[in-house]
Formats: C-alpha cells, structure tokens, sequence
C-alpha cells in the first residue's frame, strides 16, 4: 500500500515537474512578459488600439511603450533613428514598407513563433523577417444605391476603359498613404516589363495615365463616401479598405459593393517584426508569440473589427469581413513594388495627377 | 547715427565673447550642418552630384505650372492682401466707423483658425452646394454650381485669410503713430487724405515691409487653398513639395523644389533690407500722443466706408460660424455641406475629449510651445539687438542670413535633417545622441520658428526711437542697462504678440512632432491627427472639425492673456 502511494507521489512529482518544464516554455498566449519595457512603433493604434494593447499585455506580464503614427511616418522614422533605434518591435505596415525596411537592412530575422504556421499561406515573410498578424484587402468599391452590381465595374482597368465609368469615381491624389500605393501597385504590376521605364511597359504607363485622368481627383480633407453621398456630385465609387466598409455604410447609409476581379486584389498585411539593433531582443521575442497568437489576434479582432491573418482567430471576425477578405490575393511581387513604389508614385506626381 | 557713421570698434566683454560662442555654435549645429548633412544625403545619393532631378523637374509640365502658379500667386497676394491688411488697419484704428469694436474681432477671426478647416469653412458659402452658390443658382439656374474654383478663388480665400499679421504688426505701428504730426499736418492744410497717404502711411512703412514679405511667402508656399480651391487649373508647389518630401526616395526633388522657394524669399529679403537701410521712417517727437479716430468727412465717403467695412466682417465671420455650426454634425453632413437640425450632435465632442482625457499630450504641448516660444524670442532679441548697433557689419549680415535659413527647407526636411544628424555622436552636439530623447522636438520647434521671429522681432527694432537710446546714454546708463529698462519694455508689446502666435502655432504643429515626439510623450497635434486620420472612424471629418474650433478656444485665450494683455500695457 504504501509503495503504491509512493508510486503515486512519484509520479504526480514527476508530471509536476514535468509540467513546469512546458510552463517555461509556454507558447502563445501564455507567455508571459518579464517587466522590460519595450518601445512598439505601429500605426494601428488609433481608436483605442494603443491603450487596449498596452494595459492587455500588462495583465500578462508586458511593459509597452507605444508610439502610434502613420505608416510613412513610422517608416521614416525606422531610417532616421537606424544608427540608434529606439524602437524595439513594429507592427502593422503593409507589405510595400515591409519589404523597403527589409531592403535596408533594418530589421532582424527570427525564428517562427509557434502561431506562425496558423497563418494563411503566402502572408508570412518568407525569410522570416516578419509575419503576418492582420489582413486588409484593398477594393474598388461603390454604392448599391446608385450602382447595380451589374452595371458596376469588374475589375479596376474597366474604370478608364469603359467611358460610363468617367467622372464618376474618385482617384485619390495623396500618393504618399497606404491605400492609394496598394492600388497603384495593383495596377501596375499588371503590366511589368524589365525593359520598360520603372520596370512597367508603356501601355502599363498608358493605363496609370487613364486610371487619374478619367477619375475625379480626391478633395483634401474630404472622404471618399462624403463624396460618394452627395448628391452634388457625380462620384459613385473609389478606392477602399475592408475594415472601413461596414462602419462608412452605417455612417453614410450607402451600401458598399465591391469589384471582384478574376486577378485578385491587392491586400495590405500589417505583420509584426523586431527591430535590428533592439536591445531587448529576448523581451521582444516573447512579445511576438504572445501578440500574434490566435487568442490576442481574436480578442483584436472582436474588438475593433479587424480580419486576422491567423485563421484560427479568423473566426471571431465579423460576417462582412470575412466576405470581404475571401476575394483571392493578387499575385503581387511586393519586393519589387517595395523597390520601386518611390519612384513610380514620383512619376505619378510629376506626369500623371490631374 | 546715419548709415554712414564711422564703425565703433566692438569691445570683447565676457559676456560678448559668450554670446559669440553661442551663436557660432547654434547656427552651426542646429541650423547649417544638420541641413548640409541632409542636403548631401539628398543630393549625393549615390556618392556623385547628378542633375537628374533638375531634368526631371524641368520635364514636368505639371511641376512647371506649378511652380509658375505659385510665382504668380505670391506677388498678387502681396497686392491684395496688402490692400485689404490695411483698410483693415485704417477701418479699426485710423477712421471713425461705428461699431469699430465688434468690427476688429471679426477681422481677428484669421488669427485662431487656419489651414484646411478654413478653407472648408470658404467652401460652406462658395462652393459647390455652399449657401451662395445655392442663392446664386435660384437666380441664375444655369450658372456653374463649381464656380468657385481656380486662381480666382485661391486669391479671393487667401486674400481673406492672410491679414493676421497685419491685423497685429501693422495695426501695432498704426498705434505708434504720433497723433501730432497729423495735427500739424492738418492746421497747414492737408486734406485728409494727403495727411493718410503723406503722413500715416509713411510712419507703417518698417511694418509694412515686414508682412508683406510674410504675405509673399506665403502666397509662394500657399497650400490649403490651392488644395481645396485650386481645382485642376491652379494647383502650387507645396502640395507637390510635401508629397516628395514624405517619399524617401524623392527628397531631392522636395528639396529642390524648397531650396527655388527659399532662394527666392531670400533674394525678396535682400532687396527689401537694402531699401529698409536706406532710410528711416519714424517720427521724431519726443513726446508722442495717442491717435484721435478721424470721422470721414465726405458723406458719401463715409457711407461707402461703412458698407466697405461691414462687408468685410461678413465675410470674414460666416466661414467661422459656419465652422463652429458644422462642427456639432457628423461627416456626412460636412461633406455634403447641409445643416440641418436633425444632424445636431454632441457626440463628436465627447469622443474627442474622453480620448484626449487624460491631458498628458496637452500638457506636453502647452510645455514645449512656451519653452520654444521663449527661447526663439530670447534668441531673436538678443540677435535683432546686435544688427540694430551693428547695422553695417559683415558679422550682422550672417547672422541676419543665418537665421532665416529654416526658410529654405520644408519642416518636414527639417525635422528629418535633425533626426539623422543626431542619431549618432557628433562632436558639436558634445557627443550626445538626441533622437529618442525630449529635447530633440525642442530644438525643432525652435528652429522653424525663428525666421518668422526674426523678420518680426526686426521690424519692431528698426521703428524704435534712437533717441531713446540716446537719452539714456547720455544719462550714464550702460548698454545692458539701457536695454533691460529702456529698449526692451518699447518692444515687449510686440515680442509677445510674436511669441503668442509662435506659441499658437506649434501647439498644434504635426509636421515637426511627427518625427521626432519622445514616444511617451506625444504632442496635441500627434494625439489629434491619429484620432482624426484613423481609416476606422467615418467620423474622421467631422473631429477635424472640432480639433479646430478647440484650437480656436485655445489660441483665443492664449491671444487675450498675451496679447491682449501687451495691448493694454502698450496703452499706457
């Protein structure tokens, strides 16, 4: 009887330790930070994002320092402070700054966390510089109210080759955002020749041309949907992206269809990566696994409304969302576009903008 | 003294060898090598100067038009506003019109508000749906509802919104002038407006030199109104400029294109210094009275300048209206520009304040832009100082020079020319790294403001009395003596009205935070721009809109406790 108890002790020590041995390796969310503050760079962390994050990695062990800017910022920020960075991880972006932080070397690769074969095929970097977290796609969308789906464009070139679609969709003419560059980058790689200026054939230059000087150009401080809603103009259509969709429609009460064209369309993917040159490379690692795990990723997404890249958590998304992101990614070679949006959108600017 | 005393040798006291060494230091550290070290990043990309940019500018049809758009809009703006700027002056300060009071607030409505909400403000009224162009089009149905477009529109708005500093430096001079050279004027026959054009006007001259330079810089880098207004037959540099100077790989072009700007500020700056030189405009009474408002004698006259004065105010108080209405809507409403009462919300509001809640970024704000504000006057004075009693020395031209080079670049370059020079150890910042530290955005502040400062702080000196000075002199009081308790009580009034608008200026600045904020600390005008840019609030408009009319609150009061209260002191 009692080798028997002794047995049982045994092994219940035994598992015991056992089980702190998984503890100290814990993936995912349950890894717990150890108090070293970490300064994040991101550009998602407006409407709440930025305090929901920070006080919900302090429950599991994090100190987080957030800055919280706009893409480009963030991105000019990385190569100012490249001698001395101050950050330690960044998160969000797209893949077109991804990829130029990369090209300039100002980022450090690392091993897969352990959520990172949960993600969608195709998102993640594949030399491991970042992964992907959360995915947006970048359509062309109109008003039902004003448009059939019929009578709507299919895909974007319908919009300068088919005369019923001039003047009634706006271009937006800030060549420095996100959205504009995805869509720029969607059409332009459609027409990539290595003999062409840029790298794009002359009918590719033809139909950038066409694209802003059949559209109505953006008005500054005045939004797509405004535009869209009065009845003064004769907008009916732009650029957008998929988590704005639902809440522009409720604000604006239009109701946004979208183009689904056979190549796909393009989808910005904010990722998460460490910084070259942190000095809290271990802390950050930590925070990586535990930031893109399935349960982070899918308490985000029901909180702001965002369509995770990490397919487990992709169920907390919302019905429209998960719609919207089932259109098929276009092929898109990001590297490419990552080395030559810059010069493409200066172009642009010089030559094409109404 | 005359231009052409003979040169007092420079005695070398501790404290102007100090001065000298700050100065040397400052100009070079913070204001030629972190813009060279910038410049050269930019231009030398590739290790080798390449005229590529040049070409490819002067290939742009559209960044030729732009840049032609832009050199026709400063000089015309100069005119215009210059006109305006001073009926402005003459109708709150100089004439008797009834209601002057009420009056002056409504021309000083350009002083809280600015930028894109301004013109938006414009549009409610004149644009396409705005109430004008609704009433016009009752009339005339087959009138163009986009009839406020192009240069004409651009002119009308900027012409409107560009008097501020008028309505502050000119109509300061305006009440310096000595009431009893009009008398005199008056007892020997002089007409009325004889006396205005042979005896005020000559007195607004410094001042007048001064913001009229400032309107044709601004008319040169003018951006909202283009942007807004413009349409695509009159579109400017500067929104072209801000595009390539947020590209990374386009930097060259945005410099470029900023340095043909400067060059040309310069160049208008050199020109009108040699005038400025050339002679002096003040009186020379040693007991100066305050000025006695003029009724219009001429009836018809006087009518016609009431109208005048009225329309004036009407046009300069519905945009505000219309903005502080339009702010308790939504987007929807904004974009669509109609007011209904159905669309009446505090919402906004709410949202805007609990995010802004916790008021570190307001503090934060409010510290730096007063630091800032303080040190670019101290520094200006001390320097505008110097020329004063060294009108003709080599030393007081680079120093004037130096100072105005933050005119040259965009501050968006600015800011990025210091993040880079700092990032790394540099011997003449002692071997102290500044990015990711607080002062960085400090030395910024302080950098983009001090053209500005300087070119006022100047023509605050150059209508002093050097009599003054001479009196106290003559009394025994010593340089620095005189100074503190002569000089500088003259020109407080107007060195706080420059570091009250320098003040309301970067409280809001983004442009320079945007890069350099300590990510602990970030500034108002960051806190706002992520609320108001954020892609997942539709609503993003509309908080613009009332970010605006919480600047408006701000400024308003930051003007009264300044300003206004340097305008009483003034009374006396």
């Amino acid at each position: 009887m009692k080798r028997c108890l002794a047995l049982v002790l045994a092994v219940l020590m035994l598992l015991s330790v056992f089980s702190i041995g998984v503890a100290e390796e814990a993936t995912g969310a349950d890894v717990k930070g150890t108090g070293v503050q970490l300064t994040i760079y991101t550009n998602s962390g407006s409407s709440g994002r930025k305090e929901w994050l920070t006080e919900r990695a302090a429950q599991d062990g994090f100190n987080l320092a957030v800055l919280e800017e706009g893409a480009g910022a963030v991105q000019q920020r990385i190569i100012g402070e490249a001698a001395n960075p101050i950050a330690d991880v960044v998160f969000g972006l797209n893949a077109i700054i991804w990829n130029d932080l990369i090209s300039r070397d100002l980022l450090v690769p690392f091993e897969a966390p352990s959520w990172a074969s949960e993600v969608s095929e195709g998102l993640n970097d594949p030399n491991g510089y970042y992964y992907a977290i959360v995915k947006q796609a970048i359509v062309l969308a109109y008003d039902l109210n004003q448009i059939s789906e019929e009578d709507a464009p299919k895909d974007w070139p319908d919009l300068w080759t088919n005369e019923a679609f001039h003047g009634k969709y706006e271009v937006n003419t800030s060549l420095t955002g996100g959205t504009p560059r995805n869509v720029i980058a969607g059409i332009l790689t459609r027409y990539i020749d290595p003999e062409g200026e840029l790298g794009i054939s002359d009918e590719g230059w033809e139909a950038i041309g066409a694209y802003y000087a059949c559209g109505v150009p953006s008005e500054e401080g005045v939004d797509l949907y405004a535009q869209i809603a009065n009845p003064n103009t004769p907008v009916v259509m732009g650029q957008m992206w998929s988590s704005g969709v639902v809440q522009y429609d409720e604000m604006y009460g239009t109701k946004t269809g979208v183009a689904k064209p056979e190549v796909g369309v393009p989808y910005a993917v904010e990722g998460v990566g460490i910084i070259n040159g942190t000095k809290n490379m271990d802390e950050a690692l930590r925070f990586v696994e535990w930031f893109g795990s399935a349960q982070i990723q899918g308490e985000w997404a029901e909180q702001f409304g965002t369509m995770p890249a990490n397919e487990i958590a992709a169920e907390k998304a919302d019905a429209v969302q998960q719609e919207l992101c089932a259109i098929p990614a276009q092929d898109i070679d990001w590297a490419l576009v990552a080395e030559n949006i810059d010069a493409w959108c200066e172009k642009i600017a010089l030559e094409y903008l109404p | 003294m005359t231009a052409n005393a003979p040169r007092k040798k420079i005695r070398l006291t501790p404290g102007g060898i100090a001065l000298f060494i700050f100065f040397t230091w400052f100009i070079l550290a913070c204001l030629i090598l972190p813009n060279l070290n910038l410049l050269k990043t930019v231009f030398f990309a590739d290790g080798a100067f390449s005229v590529e940019p040049i070409m490819k500018l002067l290939k742009s049809k559209r960044a030729m038009k732009a840049l032609g758009n832009s050199f026709i809009l400063g000089p015309t703006l100069s005119i215009t506003v210059g006109l305006v700027g001073i009926s402005l002056v003459l109708l709150t300060e100089y004439f008797d019109i009834k209601g002057a009071k009420i009056l002056r607030l409504g021309y000083m409505t350009t002083l809280i508000y600015g930028g894109i909400t301004l013109v938006s403000g414009y549009k409610f009224i004149y644009g396409n749906g705005g109430f004008l162009t609704k009433a016009l089009l009752q009339i005339f149905p087959n009138m163009n509802p986009s009839w406020f477009t192009g240069y004409w529109a651009v002119l009308f708005v900027m012409t409107f919104s560009c008097t501020s500093n008028h309505m502050i430096f000119l109509r300061n001079a305006m009440r310096a002038v000595d009431f009893q050279t009009v008398e005199a004027a008056r007892n020997m026959g002089a007409g009325q407006f004889y006396i205005l054009r042979r005896v005020v006007l000559p007195v607004l001259k410094p001042s007048l030199f001064a913001v009229t330079i400032l309107t044709f810089i601004t008319g040169l880098s003018a951006m909202s109104a283009p942007l807004l207004v413009g349409g695509t037959e009159f579109q400017t540099i500067n929104p072209m400029i801000k595009t390539f100077a947020d590209t990374t790989s386009s930097k060259d072009l945005a410099a470029l294109l900023s340095l043909v700007l400067g060059l040309a500020t310069m160049l208008l700056l050199f020109v009108m210094t040699q005038i400025e030189k050339r002679g002096h405009y003040m009186s020379v009474s040693k007991v100066k009275t305050k000025i006695i408002k003029q009724k219009i004698s001429n009836p018809v006259v006087n009518v016609i300048a009431h109208i005048y004065a009225y329309v004036l105010f009407v046009i300069y108080v519905v945009p505000v209206v219309l903005i502080v209405l339009f702010s308790f809507t939504d987007s929807k409403a904004i974009g669509t520009r109609t007011l209904t009462l159905s669309s009446f919300t505090l919402d906004n509001y709410k949202y805007l304040l609990q995010s802004v809640s916790n008021f570190r970024p307001f503090l934060v704000s409010i510290c730096y832009s007063a630091l800032a504000a303080v040190i670019v006057g101290a520094i200006v004075v001390i320097a505008c100082r110097y020329i004063q009693k060294h009108r003709n020395r080599l030393t007081s031209s680079v120093l004037e020079y130096s100072l105005m080079i933050p005119w040259l670049l965009p501050t968006t370059m600015i800011a990025l020319g210091l993040m880079m020079a700092f990032n790394v150890r540099r011997i003449y910042m002692f071997y102290q790294v500044l990015t990711g530290t607080m002062i960085i955005l400090l030395i910024c502040y302080v950098i983009i403001k001090l053209p500005f400062t300087m070119r006022m702080t100047k023509a605050a000196f150059f209508s002093l009395d050097d009599a003054l000075e001479d009196a106290a002199k003559n009394l025994g009081a010593s340089g620095l003596y005189t100074f503190r308790r002569v000089i500088f009580p003259v020109i407080l009034p107007t060195v706080m009205a420059i570091a009250a608008l320098n003040f309301n200026g970067l409280i809001s600045d983004y442009d320079a935070s945007a890069f350099l904020y300590h990510p602990l600390n970030p500034t108002l005008g960051v806190q706002i721009k992520s609320l108001t840019n954020d892609m997942n609030n539709p609503n993003g408009m509309a908080l613009t809109f009332i970010y605006a009319v919480l600047m408006m609150i701000i400024s308003a009061v930051v003007l009264y406790l300044v300003y206004g209260r340097g305008d009483s002191k003034f009374k006396e």
